[in-house]
């Protein structure tokens, strides 16, 4: 009789008994039920005769061989069962038949409690002794869909993962015994102990997780992962699930992700509401905003009160502080990337919740069951009744509407295949006291086909489209007119992730997008109408790319992803390119000299540039890692703002031969570190950006319906720095997170050319930069059914250029002496939220389930400055939306 | 209470509340303003407009705090005009008008291909000078006829809370410009000086307070800016209520000023009128005016602009009967309501409010 036996420093177990070719039970015997340890056992070395045992009935005994080295039998009097002798004669451990072949020795000390329940074993196959790959998938225990992003931790190998778009999870690890920890905000934290033996059948672990609510247990809130926080390896990541955004006190009661992610350090957005948000000085349109792929232009809705996004279907939201992955790029400042859920493949279900202005009703279920399902959800606002309402001038002529519908269907042909298909469609209109009726719309579709090549090699196949629209019309009689902008794209991406081992992971693709953007045209809408046609030529772009990346965990503690990017960009005719004159000024503007015309197709301009991207990480020790990354990115079209805060009036333009590409490098350095466990986490980071290519505008542009707007646009440095804080507590029943930032933004336009000289070449605040801004999140679980929030945010107030004297000509009373580009701030902004909710009586099993939402926006009434603004006097308006406290309530269900 | 709940929702949708606010402005110091401009006609020709004849004035005064009304006029000031020939004129402060100094030449004009440059010189000792400026090169031909066609201007106003768009009677004053055939652009700048007659309508007509002759300045008092490359086509001056109008019961008179500016002059003009049409939500950001002033100590801020104009005019009459619809006087009718009290015009000329009203008839006054 031989052993093979596998030894690692604590453990030697007995994995796996090769059984030696001219041996032959005698007995017959096969199975732990026919095992009986008799008196014959008496003085017998344990080990050996275990591994006798295993030998003679076919049986995998597993043990630590270093644990039971000293026993020696003893005191067997009449015959017992295998576990059961052991269960009396190993005081100290769990004995675990795991099936009729499968018996485990756990010292109860190992792993406490969860040694003692055959319920939590995985018991896995395993025919190579030395090193075996951990493979599995997480899903849902009701609808057995897969959970994405799940994190799934293995603290004896000192590594975490998350779960990918099938679920799937995978690690090396030797065939020993190894406990497994998964955790999902919105279901049950759950831990296995996974073993290997030759008699295991599955080779590959699933397992399945009960939602919270099911099983009557409280949420546990992470922002992302506990261990991922150590664990990840790309600096700058923030991820939000919808969870951890819906336990946010709400305004109107409807969760908002993009609201959730301004209290993350580094993000901010310009005012109280706003139609985006700054990551680290950028601009809002310096933010690749994806949802399913598909780009989203305008994230807000209502003029900003709520975000685009459905939040019965959002997913999982990824934010990349720079460039984020090689597979992204396109953006110079942040990667918000949205996924949606797919439509439950088992039971038809709905949800949705009704509130006081706006309402929103998603249903999902099979098409096919197991192989095809649907979601569908829309939302829709109904404000006017209030506004018409009400016994005001202004508001009878006032009008505030949206409305949106979000699709999924996802098809399951198989294991190896996936597809999904997205759209989205989404309405605003406003019209705030004037005749003008602003609008917007976004048409979205993407195509997404996952397919997995071999165990190792998967690939995503991604179509998209995004149309966005905006809209003024005007009526007021013969000067009543139509104004559009626009853009359009078109987008094919292939994407390879390549997993060698957990420890090395390869991801290379190939991205392709043709935009066509439209600066403007208006048109009068009477015959005869005082307004000229005005139509801004629109452009065209072609933006391509190839990327690979990989992520190499080198040893436990020191993980490196590399990525590197190379994008290429043609601008296409058919345009109007103007020549310029700087030496010749027409005002502010350079005289056009000559003007060149190119065909359907035709090349303009191309650019093209490597993006590099590296992080590092380094563990100290289990609590504390260090992480370094630097981000180059390209962006190629910009969105240019003429005015003073966001607006509908925001146009995209391409880069071409006036305006060159913005490249973005960012440095990052960081340590996380958990505390008491996985309770806290601290996160420190420093940036450093370097913008080169910013655009800003010259004084007295006019970029509004302007056929050479790029003389109005300069091209200088942007600087960006900043101090980023955030302490998490993820556990119990107050949680929450703290968040920090201390940055600047500046930019830098200095030039020969008097008119491309901003702020005389000095340095000057971005209308971004806000060096301090705060924000607490903090849930306070009252009991099963109801918990408390709040939300407070802090923040410096944004710059501005403010008219600092005055002084009469002619017959103008007032011409107005303004200061440097932004040198003034407006008031500081601070706000409080609280949120109470309040679900019904959680039964398990129940499928219906139903809570209200109270909650309180802006409890101490601050009138924070959406804009300040000037009257002809110079006389500064400030202009509060929400300048008072707000309550609301909110019905959500869901079936 | 469903009120009030409507109220609170309705506050955060829309109010938007709207409040004054106060920014605490770093010690900024008062800066010289410089106003003025030399033209190709000279006080005496001024007159022959027709017009009461001008000489050419410098204005300055002190920069004030935004919250300010009225700037501080500088006084005691040296301002002195030179030109590329060598040639130097000196200004004469007024005696009548606080901050201002004139170029007291009834000759004095300014010539073609000749550079000038003004000169400031404080009480303080700081001086200032602007560049060198001239009439520009391209100038427009003769001013061409001024007309008018009668119209209907629409505007949304509000009435008891209802916005309804209502049609005004009027007729839109134009000018013709002359042909411009060089390729080059003429930057024209239009200004107006209105005079009418008021006759009180309660007092015998023999009385010296019966007829006045008005001047307002604030009425019509926007300039009208034109990029021209080509000319022969009518530019709208403005746009003259007829309906209602008490200005044009009598006779009315407008006094059109024509200046083609140098291309900065322009962009001046053009930015003022720019930063007049802000306070909006979603304006564009603000900027400073480029002035053509220089403090001669680097330190010191100058605002202003210094002009060196292509200037003619023509005076244009107009009568209410001149329109094809009826437009009723009601001096008489406005003085007759069941009042307590008729207001004073009613009773002298001289106590006209809506104007600067003169009994004296100006000499260059046709009637009809």
């Amino acid at each position: 009789m031989q052993f093979l036996c596998f030894q690692r420093i604590d453990y030697k177990i007995l994995c796996l008994t090769v059984i030696i070719a001219s041996f032959i039970s005698t007995t017959f015997a096969d199975g732990l039920k026919d095992i009986l340890v008799d008196e014959t056992a008496n003085g017998q070395d344990l080990i050996e005769y275990l591994n006798d045992l295993e030998n003679t009935y076919h049986v995998d005994l597993i043990f630590t061989d270093s644990e039971l080295e000293a026993y020696t039998i003893f005191g067997v009097g009449k015959p017992y069962k295998i576990e059961e002798f052991l269960t009396v004669f190993l005081n100290g451990y769990y004995i675990t038949k795991i099936n009729n072949k499968v018996l485990v020795i756990l010292k109860k000390s190992q792993f406490g409690i969860l040694g003692s329940s055959k319920d939590n074993f995985i018991l896995l196959n395993n025919d190579d002794i030395k090193t075996v790959g951990l493979n599995g998938k997480i899903r849902d225990i009701n609808t057995k869909d897969p959970i994405v992003g799940a994190s799934v931790l293995i603290q004896s190998i000192n590594s975490g993962t998350l779960t990918g778009d099938n679920g799937q999870f995978r690690f090396a690890v030797d065939g020993t015994v190894h406990k497994i920890e998964i955790r999902y905000i919105g279901y049950q934290s759950s831990s296995y102990i996974v073993v290997f033996s030759r008699y295991g059948v599955d080779r590959a672990a699933i397992i399945s997780m009960f939602q919270s609510s099911t099983e009557l247990e409280n949420i546990t809130i992470r922002a992302q992962g506990n261990d991922e926080i150590v664990k990840n390896q790309l600096s700058g990541i923030e991820k939000l699930n919808i969870e951890t955004i819906k336990k946010m006190p709400t305004f109107m009661g409807e969760v908002d992700p993009i609201r959730s992610i301004i209290t993350l350090p580094g993000v901010s957005s310009n005012g109280e509401v706003s139609s985006g948000f700054n990551v680290r000085g950028g601009e809002p349109g310096q933010n690749l905003i994806l949802q399913d792929g598909a780009v989203i232009y305008n994230p807000t809705h209502l003029f900003g009160f709520f975000s685009a996004f459905n939040p019965d279907i959002v997913k999982n939201i990824e934010l990349y502080k720079g460039g984020g992955p090689a597979t992204f790029g396109g953006r110079a400042a942040s990667v918000l990337d949205i996924s949606l859920k797919n439509g439950n493949l088992n039971n038809h279900s709905f949800s949705g919740g009704v509130g006081l202005i706006s309402s929103r009703f998603t249903v999902e279920g099979p098409v096919i069951e197991k192989k095809a399902s649907y979601v569908i959800g829309g939302r829709i606002s109904y404000s006017d009744w209030l506004i018409q309402s009400y016994d005001n001038i202004q508001l009878k002529n006032s009008a505030a509407n949206f409305y949106d519908l979000t699709g999924k269907i996802f098809l399951f042909p198989n294991e190896n295949n996936s597809i999904s298909i997205s759209g989205y469609y989404s309405y605003d209109d406003f019209q705030l006291g004037s005749d003008s009726v602003f609008s917007w719309n976004t048409k979205n579709l993407s195509v997404n086909w996952d397919h997995t090549y071999t165990d190792n090699l998967s690939g995503k196949l991604l179509l998209t489209g995004s149309n966005y629209f905006s809209h003024i019309n005007y009526d007021g009689g013969a000067e009543s007119f139509h104004y559009q902008n626009s853009i359009q794209n078109l987008g094919l991406k292939y994407d390879f992730l390549f997993s060698q081992i957990e420890s090395r992971i390869y991801n290379f693709g190939f991205e392709s997008t043709y935009a066509l953007t439209e600066p403007g045209v208006i048109r009068p809408t009477i015959e005869r109408g005082n307004v000229a046609e005005t139509d801004v030529g629109n452009q065209r772009g072609l933006e391509t790319a190839a990327f690979i990346q990989g992520n190499f965990n080198l040893t436990d503690r020191l993980g490196i992803m590399v990525g590197l990017r190379y994008s290429g960009f043609l601008r296409l005719g058919k345009d109007k390119i103007y020549e310029f004159d700087y030496s010749t000024l027409d005002g502010r503007y350079p005289v056009i000299v000559d003007s060149a015309l190119y065909s359907n197709g035709e090349i303009i301009d191309r650019f093209g540039g490597f993006e590099p991207r590296i992080s590092l990480r380094y563990g100290l020790n289990d609590f504390t890692t260090l992480k370094a990354s630097y981000y180059r990115s390209i962006q190629y079209l910009h969105l240019i703002s003429n005015t003073t805060i966001p607006s509908p009036l925001d146009y995209w333009i391409a880069s071409g031969p006036h305006i060159e590409p913005t490249i973005s490098d960012q440095y990052t350095i960081g340590i996380l570190r958990d505390f008491r466990g996985t309770t806290y986490e601290l996160s420190l980071e420093g940036f450093y950006k370097n913008i080169d290519n910013a655009l800003d505008y010259i004084d007295g542009a006019d970029l509004f319906l302007n056929e050479s707007l790029e003389a109005g646009l300069a091209q200088g440095k942007g600087t960006a720095y900043g101090f980023e804080m955030q302490l998490k507590r993820n556990e119990g029943k107050l949680n929450g997170w703290l968040s920090y930032t201390y940055s600047r933004s500046l930019r830098k336009f200095s030039s020969e050319i008097a008119t491309l000289n901003l702020n005389s070449g000095d340095y000057y605040s971005s209308g971004h930069d806000q060096p301090h801004n705060l924000s607490v999140v903090l849930n306070y679980q009252l009991d099963s059914r109801s918990s408390f929030s709040l939300n407070f945010n802090y923040k410096t107030g944004r710059p501005i250029t403010i008219p600092v004297s005055k002084f009469s000509y002619g017959k103008i009373l007032s011409v107005l002496n303004y200061s440097q580009r932004n040198e003034y701030r407006m008031p500081d902004y601070h706000r409080l939220d609280v949120s109470y909710t309040l679900k019904d009586k959680l039964k398990r099993n129940k499928r219906y389930m139903g809570e209200w939402v109270f909650s309180i926006y802006n409890l101490y009434g601050r009138k924070n400055a959406y804009s300040i603004y000037f009257d002809e006097n110079g006389m500064a308006q400030k202009l509060s939306i929400l300048g008072s406290i707000f309550p609301s309530i909110t019905y959500n269900f869901k079936y | 209470m469903d009120k009030l709940f409507r109220s609170a929702l309705l506050f955060v949708i829309l109010i938007s509340c709207v409040e004054q606010y106060e920014f605490k402005i770093k010690n900024e110091e008062p800066a010289l303003v410089v106003e003025g401009y030399i033209s190709n006609v000279s006080y005496e020709a001024s007159k022959l407009f027709p017009a009461d004849g001008r000489y050419f004035k410098v204005r300055l005064s002190m920069t004030s705090d935004v919250a300010n009304v009225r700037d501080k006029k500088v006084k005691h000031a040296h301002v002195y005009l030179i030109s590329s020939d060598g040639s130097r004129w000196e200004y004469t402060e007024s005696s009548e008008n606080e901050g201002e100094y004139m170029l007291c030449d009834d000759n004095f004009s300014a010539k073609k291909n000749i550079l000038y440059k003004l000169g400031v010189i404080l009480d303080d000792g700081e001086s200032y000078e602007s560049g060198w400026e001239q009439i520009p090169e391209i100038v427009p031909g003769e001013m061409g006829d001024i007309r008018f066609e009668e119209t209907e201007l629409e505007k949304y106003i509000y009435r008891n809370g209802e916005k309804v768009l209502t049609s005004f009677k009027g007729v839109n004053v134009t000018v013709d410009l002359p042909s411009s055939n060089s390729g080059n652009t003429i930057y024209y700048k239009w200004d107006f000086f209105p005079t009418w007659i008021y006759k009180s309508p309660l007092i015998s007509i023999h009385r010296s307070d019966y007829k006045c002759w008005i001047e307002d300045p604030f009425y019509l008092s926007d300039y009208v800016l034109q990029k021209d490359n080509a000319g022969l086509y009518p530019k709208k001056l403005f746009f003259l209520e007829t309906v209602g109008n008490e200005r044009i019961y009598g006779r009315f008179s407008v006094l059109i000023r024509q200046m083609a500016l140098s291309k900065g002059y322009f962009t001046y003009f053009e930015e003022i009128e720019d930063q007049g049409n802000r306070g909006k939500l979603f304006d564009p950001p603000p900027y400073n005016l480029e002035t053509n002033l220089t403090s001669t100590h680097p330190d010191k801020k100058v605002f202003g602009y210094f002009g060196v104009v292509d200037e003619q005019a023509k005076r244009w009459y107009f009568d209410r009967l001149d329109v094809s619809y009826p437009v009723e006087n009601r001096w008489k009718a406005d003085c007759s309501l069941k009042v307590l009290a008729q207001p004073p015009k009613c009773y002298s000329c001289l106590s006209y409010e809506n104007g600067i009203p003169t009994n004296i008839e100006p000499d260059w006054w046709e009637d009809e």
